[in-house]
C-alpha cells in the first residue's frame, strides 16, 4: 500500500512538473521573434596618391633628363570598375616659373616619343603603348623611354579602365623633364588633375 | 668575449637598419593624401519643377590634411567604350546648372569626415527622361618648392537623374562577340546593348567562361547603366594566367526585364609563340620522317647492291 501511494506521490509530483513546463514552452514560443538585418552598403569611390612628384635637372648642353613617379590607387565598390582620366589642370600646358617655361612634349597617349629637349611629359608604365620598362632617371643625357604631354583640361586622356569592383587598383605615372642651360634655374611647376569615377 | 662583443655590433646594425627603413617607411605613409566620396552613384527620380535634396559624404583616408572643393560638372560618354567626357553641355547633361551645395570650400584633417547637403532645382519646363551631371570632390595641391608637377585629385559621384513625364524606355541587344581565335590574354568576350528610349535602364550581365572539360573558370556578373541614345560595350574578360588550350563563354543579359540569353561561344587560346612553337615542332617531325625515309631508302640500296655482289 505504502508502495502504491510512493508511486502516486511520484506521478502527480510528474504531473505538476509538466503542468509547469508546457506553460514555460509556450510562453517561449509567443515571445520569439524574427528579426530581419538589413544593411545598406553605399557606393565608394577612393583616390589616394603618394606624396609631391620632384624633378630635379642639373641641365648640359644637348639637355639632361630626369623623372619621378606618382602611385595613383583607386578603390570602389562598383562592379562596372571605374574610369580614370589625366588632364592638365588648365588651357596652359609648359611648366612654368614666371615668365620662363619649359613645353609641353609633343608625343601622345596614342603615340608617344622620347621626349625632345626642353619639354616635359607623362608615361603610364604598362598601359596603353607604353612599355613597363620605366625607372628613375637622373640627369640622364640619353633615354629610350617615351613620353606624352599632359593634355589640355578639355581633352582628359582616359589612362585607365577597368570592368570589375577595385579594391587598391595602382597606377604608375611618371613625369619627366629635360632640360639644357638655356633654360634658367628655379622651380618650374604645373598642375595636373586625376579624375576617377565609377562607370 | 669577443664573440659576445662581435655579435652585439652586428645586432646593433641590424638594428640601425630596421630603425632607418622604419623612419622611411612612415615619411611616405604620412605624405599620402586620400579622398574618398560616397555615393559614388546616385539615381534619383522626380518631377518637372521639384526640389531634390541630398547628401554627400566625404572622408579624408589618407594621412595628411587638404583642402578640397566641391562642384558639379555636365556627365556624358564617347564611343561605345564609354569613355566620361565632363565638358560637353547638351539638353541631356544640364543638369550640373541645377545642383546647389550647402558648402564648396571644405578643410578636412586626416581621419575626418563631413557631410555636405546639396539641392538639385530641377526647372518645371524641362524636357522628360534622363539628366545626366557629376559631383566632383576636388583635392587643392600645397605648394611645394622645386621643380615639380603638382596634383589634384578629383573623384566624382555620377548623377542619373529621371524626370517623370513621357517616359520611354526602350533598348536592344545588338551583338555578343567572342573571338574565336584569342592570341593573348586575358582572354574576352563582348556584348553591345543599344538604348533608343530617352531615359537610362541598368544592364545586369553574367558572363561565364569554362574550360574544355566544361568547369566555370570564372563567372563575372556586372552592372552597367546604359544611356539614352547611345551604345554601350560591355567587356567581360578572365584576368586569369590560363594554360593554352580550349575555352566556352556563355551567359545572360538582363535589361528592361527582358532576359537575352547569351549563346555558347568557344574560344582557343593560342598565343603567337604557342603557334610558332607548335609550328617548329611540326617542322621537326616532317624533317625526322623524311630522314627516316632517306635512311630506309639507303638502307635498301646497300642491300640490292649486296644482292648483286
Amino acid at each position: 500500500m505504502k508502495k502504491y501511494s510512493q508511486i502516486s506521490n511520484r506521478l502527480v509530483a510528474l504531473l505538476m512538473l509538466s503542468i509547469f513546463i508546457m506553460p514555460l514552452g509556450v510562453s517561449a514560443a509567443t515571445d520569439t521573434d524574427n528579426t530581419t538585418i538589413n544593411a545598406t552598403v553605399a557606393s565608394v569611390i577612393t583616390m589616394t596618391t603618394s606624396g609631391s612628384v620632384g624633378i630635379n635637372i642639373t641641365p648640359v648642353t644637348g639637355g639632361a633628363q630626369s623623372s619621378a613617379s606618382d602611385t595613383v590607387t583607386i578603390s570602389t565598390n562598383n562592379s562596372a570598375g571605374f574610369d580614370l582620366t589625366l588632364a592638365n589642370s588648365d588651357a596652359t600646358l609648359t611648366l612654368t616659373k614666371g615668365g620662363d617655361t619649359i613645353a609641353a612634349h609633343a608625343g601622345t597617349y596614342a603615340s608617344p616619343t622620347a621626349l625632345a629637349n626642353n619639354s616635359w611629359g607623362y608615361a603610364v608604365g604598362g598601359l596603353g603603348t607604353f612599355d613597363a620598362s620605366y625607372s628613375a632617371l637622373s640627369n640622364v643625357t640619353s633615354s629610350a623611354t617615351k613620353w606624352a604631354g599632359v593634355p589640355a583640361s578639355g581633352s582628359p586622356q582616359n589612362i585607365k579602365s577597368t570592368s570589375s569592383t577595385a579594391s587598391g587598383d595602382t597606377t604608375t605615372v611618371w613625369y619627366s623633364a629635360k632640360a639644357d642651360p638655356t633654360k634658367p634655374n628655379g622651380s618650374y611647376t604645373d598642375t595636373v588633375t586625376y579624375t576617377a569615377t565609377t562607370k | 668575449m669577443r664573440r659576445g662583443i662581435l655579435s652585439l655590433f652586428l645586432l646593433s646594425i641590424v638594428g640601425l637598419f630596421i630603425v632607418v627603413n622604419n623612419v622611411e617607411a612612415q615619411d611616405i605613409d604620412l605624405n599620402k593624401e586620400s579622398i574618398t566620396l560616397s555615393p559614388a552613384i546616385n539615381k534619383p527620380t522626380t518631377e518637372p519643377g521639384a526640389i531634390i535634396s541630398d547628401k554627400l559624404t566625404i572622408l579624408n583616408t589618407g594621412k595628411t590634411e587638404y583642402r578640397f572643393l566641391l562642384y558639379a560638372r555636365p556627365y556624358s560618354v564617347k564611343q561605345e567604350t564609354y569613355d566620361p567626357n565632363y565638358t560637353e553641355v547638351n539638353d541631356r547633361t544640364e543638369a550640373y546648372q541645377w545642383v546647389q551645395f550647402e558648402k564648396t570650400d571644405i578643410v578636412l584633417k586626416a581621419g575626418e569626415q563631413i557631410v555636405v547637403p546639396y539641392t538639385v532645382k530641377v526647372p518645371s519646363n524641362v524636357q522628360s527622361g534622363g539628366h545626366y551631371a557629376v559631383l566632383f570632390a576636388e583635392t587643392q595641391p600645397k605648394l611645394i618648392e622645386g621643380t615639380q608637377v603638382a596634383r589634384k585629385k578629383r573623384v566624382g559621384s555620377l548623377v542619373y537623374l529621371t524626370v517623370d513625364g513621357d517616359i520611354n524606355k526602350s533598348g536592344s541587344m545588338v551583338d555578343w562577340d567572342v573571338p574565336l581565335w584569342q592570341t593573348k590574354r586575358p582572354i574576352a568576350g563582348q556584348v553591345r546593348i543599344k538604348n533608343d528610349g530617352n531615359v537610362h535602364f541598368q544592364a545586369n550581365s553574367t558572363i561565364k567562361f569554362k574550360n574544355i572539360f566544361g568547369r566555370t573558370v570564372l563567372t563575372h556578373n556586372q552592372e552597367h547603366i546604359i544611356l539614352p541614345g547611345t551604345t554601350r560595350r560591355i567587356s567581360s574578360t578572365l584576368e586569369r594566367s590560363l594554360p593554352v588550350g580550349i575555352y566556352k563563354a556563355s551567359g545572360g543579359v538582363d535589361f528592361l526585364e527582358k532576359n537575352n540569353q547569351l549563346t555558347s561561344k568557344w574560344i582557343v587560346l593560342l598565343p603567337i609563340p604557342a603557334i610558332l612553337g607548335l609550328l617548329g615542332l611540326a617542322i621537326l617531325f616532317i624533317l625526322y620522317k623524311l630522314y627516316g625515309r632517306y635512311k630506309k631508302r639507303r638502307r635498301g640500296v646497300k642491300i640490292t647492291h649486296r644482292g648483286k655482289k
